[in-house]
């Protein structure tokens, strides 16, 4: 699970900042939206809001680039545009097998290097005070080197740094680097990263081929959705009956029309009444997509993963997101998280959904992008656990909302109705 | 630590929508005077003339963003032809009657009437600003006054705290029928601006929807 990111300098985040899942068990409300592990506590959910072009997708971004870079893929990784460093800083504090670590770099992207790289274990002592313990720390600015197996720390300077130490040294000789890099990797494994606007229907493809408990599974998540659905399966070609008409029946969505992926596709059958019709065809672009992120879903409840999702609410009514949200905030969901990008301010609700704290925004103005959460708001601020949170942020005494001026574009459009200048009298 | 919060205020948001520059900055001169009440948070829109008004207070209005938008325009000469012309579009746009009574701020025959009253108990009686150019050379020194931009900027100067309370008390004076030569409502919305007591906010949404 993840319990903190930290970025500076990359994408649309120019100074540092901090995006954290931490629960603050001070406040009781909800506690089954809190994963309580060793004592440490981690939100389930995470829903965050902001207008559109403030930085959200750029702080899921910085999740998919810290997977990657953990995973040994291309990392994608942008400094800001408005700064001259090339030194992209981030960071992950995470659980793993019921530990907490910490995990940070610094990329030169222009050198393509890796200049700095720290990992620490995080312990509780009996009075709940964190203690970190260094595992691994290479400076190679201030020329730092640590390493908790002796002998790695006297090479750490001579080897390369255009990639992770753990990439770059044969990891199986030592100790500890061995066991950093297993749980690097096995947490990094678990991140599943999707974007509701062009969700690929693969994932539930490749879990429906298989007749087996997980794809009953997503077959039920589709069903109890309540999209009037009396079946949905994967079937033999032979059993494809397309009553297509004359017209050039296309799925709307270009993701779903990936040439190489049509004929799996075209294999996903749903039932209606008795009548069997292929999904990618019939099915409207909300029903597709929650079968689309019933595998993610399934797979995240089932197997403790994470599930980051850019724009969750993009075509699904909101009763609907609000129930999957629900889902991992249950008791039930001991291991899997959520985190979420939204605009439906629907879900945006302090009094049945969220604690203050699972509730986040990115806001934009001249002075940079700020990147905080409900909790951060003191009583003073006029935030307190029975505010009507959806009222203050309608309002905009939350911030991170848009004021659009589209009438101009109407005015300019219908110019003729401007009327006289009010100077010219 | 606490993560760094953007500036925002957590006030009562009030657009007036304004008709000209005129308009906008006379509102805008007294908003950065802070006469009044600092629970109110109020933003300006210049309609950039009195046709774009309609439009713009529809917009502003179901944009959600503001507790409370306001007009604020002059009635020009009888037979006050496009003034009459917003507050129809207005009261339509409600289905209510008297809506545009409530959220209409006017200064009858211009809006020079209250800016005026800074100065002077002297009542405007033509909108004409070549008529009305005289009486402001002699208080702001602004000679040939025609509502140029930077005319409008030399005569805000002379917008002062302390003539605010001769402005209030002077259009209070005034007749408040929009249909008299030489009205304004503005002194009922000046006690509102400094009242303590937002419920005003309530009673005239209530009268318009």
């Amino acid at each position: 699970m993840i319990i903190e990111v930290r970025a500076k300098n990359c994408y649309a985040f120019e100074d540092d900042i901090t995006f954290s899942m931490k629960a603050d068990m001070r406040n009781k409300k909800f506690g089954a939206n809190v994963h309580k592990e060793n004592n440490f506590n981690v939100l389930k959910t995470v829903g965050i809001y902001g207008p559109n072009n403030a930085g959200k997708t750029c702080l899921i971004k910085c999740i998919r680039a810290i997977r990657n870079v953990l995973l040994n893929k291309k990392n994608g990784l942008m400094p800001n545009i408005f700064t001259d460093s090339d030194v992209c800083e981030l960071g992950i504090t995470f659980m793993a097998s019921g530990r907490k670590f910490s995990y940070d770099f610094k990329y030169d992207a222009e050198k393509e290097e890796y200049i700095y790289e720290s990992f620490s274990e995080i312990f509780k002592d009996q009075h709940n005070n964190e203690k970190e313990v260094c595992w691994l720390k290479k400076d190679t600015v201030s020329e730092i080197y640590e390493c908790i197996d002796e002998s790695v720390q006297n090479m750490i300077s001579v080897v390369s740094k255009n990639n992770l130490l753990c990439y770059v040294v044969d990891t199986s000789k030592f100790e500890h680097i061995n066991e950093m890099k297993q749980i690097l990797v096995g947490f990094a494994e678990k991140i599943d990263i999707i974007n509701m606007n062009n969700i690929p229907m693969q994932h539930t493809i490749e879990l429906m081929k298989n007749k087996n408990q997980l794809q009953q599974k997503v077959v039920g998540f589709i069903k109890n959705a309540d999209l009037y659905m009396d079946n949905f399966e994967y079937v033999d070609m032979d059993k494809i009956q397309l009553k297509t008409g004359e017209g050039d029946e296309k799925p709307d969505e270009k993701v779903l029309d990936i040439p190489e992926n049509i004929m799996d596709q075209i294999r996903l059958v749903s039932t209606y009444k008795g009548v069997h019709v292929p999904s990618m065809m019939f099915d409207s672009t909300g029903t597709k997509k929650i079968a689309a992120i019933a595998s993610y879903v399934i797979e995240a409840l089932e197997q403790g993963r994470i599930l980051v999702v850019d724009e969750l609410d993009s075509s699904i009514h909101f009763k609907l997101t609000r129930a999957i949200v629900a889902m991992f905030n249950n008791e039930l969901n001991t291991s899997a998280q959520m985190i979420f990008t939204v605009h439906d301010i629907n879900l945006m609700d302090g009094k049945r959904m969220f604690r203050k704290e699972q509730i986040w925004f990115v806001h934009k103005d001249e002075e940079g992008v700020y990147v905080y959460s409900l909790a951060d708001f003191t009583a003073q601020q006029g935030v307190r656990d029975t505010t009507d949170v959806m009222e203050k942020y309608r309002k905009g005494a939350l911030g991170a909302l848009p004021d659009p001026e589209l009438i101009n574009s109407l005015l300019s459009i219908k110019s003729g109705v401007k009327g006289d200048d009010a100077d010219a009298k | 630590m606490p993560n760094k919060l953007p500036k925002f205020f957590d006030n009562y948001k009030i657009c007036i929508i304004c008709e000209g520059n005129e308009e906008y900055e006379y509102l805008n001169r007294l908003i950065s005077l802070k006469v009044w009440n600092e629970q109110y948070d109020i933003s300006l829109v210049n309609a950039g003339g009195n046709g774009n008004i309609p439009a713009r207070y529809q917009d502003r209005y179901q944009n959600g963003t503001d507790e409370l938008v306001l007009v604020f325009c002059d009635t020009e000469k009888k037979p006050h032809e496009q003034y009459e012309d917003i507050k129809r579009k207005i009261n339509e746009f409600h289905g209510v009657d008297s809506a545009a009574n409530e959220v209409i701020i006017f200064g009858n025959p211009c809006t020079m009437q209250i800016i005026s009253k800074h100065w002077t108990d002297e009542n405007l009686k033509s909108p004409a600003k070549p008529v009305n150019a005289p009486l402001i050379k002699k208080y702001t020194g602004v000679e040939n006054y025609k509502g140029r931009a930077d005319q409008i900027e030399e005569v805000m100067e002379y917008v002062t705290v302390e003539n605010y309370k001769d402005m209030s008390r002077r259009v209070n004076d005034l007749d408040s029928d929009d249909s008299v030569t030489g009205s304004s409502n503005f002194g009922e919305f000046i006690k509102l601006f400094e009242s303590d007591d937002s419920r005003w906010i309530e009673e005239i949404n209530e009268q318009i929807e």
